[in-house]
């Protein structure tokens, strides 16, 4: 019997599981995909939002004003990169102008603290790159970017380290109630369960009868640059519309540079697939913006579905069942609120009877991951000396050595998939998208994790890189 | 860290790398230091198991590792020293560089260096294609590698967006393995590849190939089961009423090679924004004096004879280099998508080679060459394509014709 089952690894599960690995829990997090940080928490723009752009008194600026107070911290104890590069809001008319002021106020109202409106001269000294016709900008240093997946698996690995387990490749399919506990999948007990299933999170909380919510996809898009020199040193918005913030350039915590999101709206919550429409559009508002990007340093396109339901987000009980939390609509700012979210979930469930003893032996910290790209010569020089395997490059656009890749496969939450070895290293990630080094790779995930080469997935279940071995069908003929 | 002097240090040892450190041997210089990211010399020759190799160098039909062979074994008695498994990370204009392998950093110094680092292809995620993100798509020379070098068969039903020669071999070799090659498609009129790769890779083995086609989705969340195909108009935007699904399990991306000039770029090296190799003269050196290019990471080449070819021409002018500073810039006409060396620095020479590729296919066209207005060479082609590369050869007569400029053109009677 569990204490606490939480639906869901991506940001927000993975933070749940974080925060209730600090108590003497049994807690299991049940995701249907093969690993952490596969859905909505895997492509997104990254962006630890300052909050001037939440309405004020909803649970999305509470939460983000929260998060993003919490994050410098976390990233220390849990060796993820957080980088508070700022970031400016772009208004090119005088329309435009007139709503920085009300974005202003707004952030005022919501408690953020770092925010002018800055003039053009200042925009342009800040960020050279964007267009001249420029006019004012409303500025906001505390803006960071953190890279998503990373952080998700940040919190995730800490949480194994705290005795949290995960179950990957087990949908949550049926919820059945039985005297004081439930019963998932007809094989799992559990007291407490908590909804962070992302945009199928109405589909959750169906399985307990709680039909008040439905989740609207909405799709995001985005283009992946290679390096552009450091064309842009800030996250750069335009004005909001009612969709949202609009499409916005944004670096990346690797020094790659990222466009986008497009705002769609689906029903459909399986597509992912980037469209030709999304791809236009992002090309075009990218001239708006600037003039100085060159489109063939694109290295791919990607997108994420934001899960809508109606204007923010929803953190409570069910009304069915008071040991049933429902992390509803966890739209934008989720990212940036996801550690707010995760305390207020420990919260609920102390209001609502679970009994939460701290763990003496917790564990707050995560070793850091081994980039070869990041140590100095003597510090790189030492480190191939202690294991020359660092010295054996693998992947040649990220510079990734073999002994890095062993490491993601041997970390706590294994990485046994060409995505998850991608997410964990970067390896495949460069320009020539694993061309040349993914058949390495699977061979060192054949070795190391045991899986047949014919068995290697990319991602998803049924995702296997390969259909058979040629020989063995010659020894087929043979017979 | 450890500091090595070189007189030549050779950067890949692929077909280009090893030719050329080879002809500098031979010709005087000593001290040569071969650096290879792969545990063996031959570059992406290995897995290329097909015949086709030295007609030009060797007048045989070689696969590519009998090829690269016959380069590896004139290594057995020169004194190159070689270095597999390695990797340059760092790199200036100075000629010095740190290298990484197994037993640690090492500094470099070099007195010149070939870059012979070759290319890699262009990706689904370069060209922008929309749809799912699903296994069961491919570069053609990652399937090609899986195929040959593993012994895997990546799929059972193909499409191969693009008809570049390894999307055509591997449309054969995947025939041959007994996977169904269901399409060919390619955007332009016309295939990027070479005229015997159409004929012995996709017309033998009867391929259907659709030209003015491309690919606008790629369906399938797990696995490809489909990918969505629509013809192109003039200006190569798809036509959403031609739109139609075929089913698949597999995707092969064969739509260009794009030359490797990441460690150029790091050096500082000026680099053409149609080769997207580095800009070189008559001796094949880049703007950077003393640091030459040859072979693919140069310009794409169709052929390997030409890639050894133009790096025994590299060796050869590092060492018998002359200086007598002049400067020509070659130009070129409409019709011609870049020529090879891009500028002259000197015209003291017995010959020059100019490698170039055409934007169309062009039949019965005339290649000419002029200076100052004046023609100074010209030829009569039946056929050029784009997929092929074209050398044409100015002897010294001809070079001392060349006065402030050399203009490249094709003379076009009938273009298709
Ligand atoms: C385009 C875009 C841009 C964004 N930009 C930002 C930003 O800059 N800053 C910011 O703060 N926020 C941003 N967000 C929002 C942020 O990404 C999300 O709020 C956050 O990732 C949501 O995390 P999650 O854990 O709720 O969802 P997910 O990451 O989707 O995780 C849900 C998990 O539940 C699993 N699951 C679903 N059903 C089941 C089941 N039946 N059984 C088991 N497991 C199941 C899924 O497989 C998935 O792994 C953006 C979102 C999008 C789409």
């Amino acid at each position: 019997m569990y204490d606490v089952v939480v639906i869901g690894a991506g940001i927000v599960g993975s933070n749940v599981a974080y925060n209730l690995g600090k108590y003497r829990l049994k807690v299991l997090v049940m995701e249907k995909e093969s690993d952490v940080a596969t859905k909505t928490s895997k492509a997104n723009s990254g962006i630890i939002h300052s909050g001037y752009d939440n309405k004020p008194n909803t649970l999305k600026a509470k939460m983000n004003l929260i998060g993003t107070q919490l994050y410098p911290k976390l990233a220390k104890e849990l060796n993820f990169p957080y980088q508070k590069i700022g970031s400016l809001v772009l208004a090119f008319t005088n329309e435009q102008v007139k709503q920085l002021t009300i974005l202003l106020d707004q952030g005022i109202k919501n408690k953020v603290t770092d925010l002018s409106i800055i003039d053009k001269q200042k925009v342009l000294e800040l960020e050279p790159n964007i267009n001249t016709n420029v006019k004012k900008a409303l500025y906001a240093p505390n803006t960071a970017i953190i890279c998503p997946y990373e952080a998700t698996l940040a919190f995730a690995e800490n949480a194994v380290l705290n005795n949290v387990q995960f179950q990957f490749d087990d949908a949550v399919v049926t919820i059945i109630k039985e005297d004081d506990h439930f019963l998932i999948n007809n094989k799992i007990k559990c007291r407490y369960i908590i909804n962070a299933a992302g945009v199928y999170s109405d589909d959750i909380a169906k399985l307990v009868n709680d039909d008040r919510f439905q989740i609207t996809p909405r799709k995001g898009e985005y283009l992946l640059f290679d390096r552009l020199d450091h064309l842009f040193n800030h996250v750069i918005f335009q004005t909001p519309t009612k969709m949202g913030k609009g499409i916005l350039i944004t670096p990346t915590v690797n020094g790659n540079t990222m466009i986008g999101p497009t705002a769609v709206d689906q029903t459909d919550k399986d597509d992912d697939a980037v469209t030709q429409l999304g791809i236009d559009m992002i090309k075009n508002s990218i001239s708006n913006i600037s003039n100085k990007i060159e489109t063939d340093k694109i290295i791919t396109s990607f997108s994420g579905l934001r899960a809508i339901f109606k204007d923010d987000f929803v953190i409570e009980t069910s009304n069915k069942d008071n040991h049933f939390i429902n992390l509803i609509g966890i739209s934008s700012p989720g990212l940036a609120s996801a550690p707010a979210i995760g305390e207020y979930v420990i919260d609920l469930l102390k209001e609502n009877g679970l009994n939460l003893q701290p763990k003496a032996n917790f564990m707050p910290y995560r070793e850091k991951p081994i980039r070869i790209t990041e140590l100095s010569n003597d510090q790189y020089q030492k480190l191939i000396r202690s294991n020359p395997l660092y010295g054996k490059i693998v992947c040649r656009c990220e510079v990734v050595s073999e002994q890095e890749i062993i490491n993601a496969i041997n970390r706590p939450i294994r990485a046994i998939t060409l995505d998850g070895i991608k997410r964990r290293t970067r390896a495949m990630m460069g320009r020539c998208q694993g061309g040349f080094c993914s058949t390495r790779i699977m061979e060192l995930i054949n070795k190391h994790a045991n899986i047949p080469m014919i068995k290697i997935k990319k991602s998803g279940k049924d995702s296997m890189i390969l259909y058979k071995q040629i020989k063995e069908d010659e020894s087929h003929d043979q017979k | 860290m450890i500091k090595n002097n070189y007189q030549l240090v050779v950067i890949g040892g692929g077909p280009a790398g090893l030719a050329g450190a080879i002809t500098a041997y031979e010709n005087g210089l000593s001290n040569i230091l071969i650096i290879e990211r792969n545990e063996q010399l031959g570059g992406i020759l290995q897995q290329c198991i097909h015949n086709g190799f030295g007609l030009h160098l060797f007048k045989e039909e070689l696969t590519g590792p009998e090829y690269a062979a016959r380069w590896i074994q004139q290594l057995n008695d020169k004194k190159i020293t070689i270095m597999l498994n390695t990797t340059v990370i760092d790199i200036n204009e100075n000629k010095e560089m740190t290298i990484v392998n197994e037993t640690g950093l090492t500094h470099i110094c070099a007195e010149r260096i070939l870059l012979a680092m070759g290319c890699r292809e262009r990706t689904r995620g370069a060209i922008l294609t929309p749809g799912y993100r699903p296994a069961g798509i491919f570069t053609a020379g990652l399937a090609q590698k899986l195929v040959n070098i593993y012994g895997y068969l990546p799929g059972q039903e193909i499409v191969i967006v693009g008809s570049g020669d390894i999307g055509l071999i591997m449309a054969r070799r995947l025939t041959l393995e007994r996977a169904k090659v269901k399409l060919i498609t390619e955007i332009m009129p016309y295939s990027s590849g070479l005229i015997r790769n159409i004929v012995q890779c996709q017309e033998d083995f009867m391929i259907p190939l659709r030209y003015n086609t491309t690919i606008t989705k790629i369906c399938g969340q797990d696995r490809v089961t489909g990918v969505m195909i629509a013809n192109v108009d003039k200006d190569r935007k798809p036509i959403k009423e031609t739109e139609e699904f075929i089913s698949c399990d597999t995707v092969l991306f064969s739509v260009g090679l794009i030359p490797e000039n990441e460690l150029s770029q790091k050096i500082g090296i000026s680099i053409d924004p149609i080769t997207k190799g580095p800009i070189v003269d008559q001796n094949l050196e880049t703007s950077v004096p003393g640091i030459y290019a040859c072979g693919n990471v140069l310009h794409v080449h169709d052929l390997v004879d030409n890639v050894s070819s133009e790096a025994k021409r590299a060796a050869m002018s590092m060492i018998n280099k002359t200086n007598k500073p002049i400067l020509i810039n070659v130009s070129f006409d409409k019709n011609i998508r870049y020529v090879v060396p891009q500028k002259l620095t000197n015209l003291n020479i017995n010959e020059l080679i100019l490698s170039f590729r055409v934007k169309n296919v062009y039949r019965q066209a005339m290649i000419s060459v002029k200076s100052n207005d004046m023609v100074i060479y010209s030829q009569k082609k039946h056929i050029m394509t784009p997929g092929e590369m074209i050398q044409i050869k100015l002897i010294s007569k001809q070079l001392e014709m060349i006065k402030d400029d050399l203009f490249l053109s094709i003379e076009v009677n009938k273009n298709e």
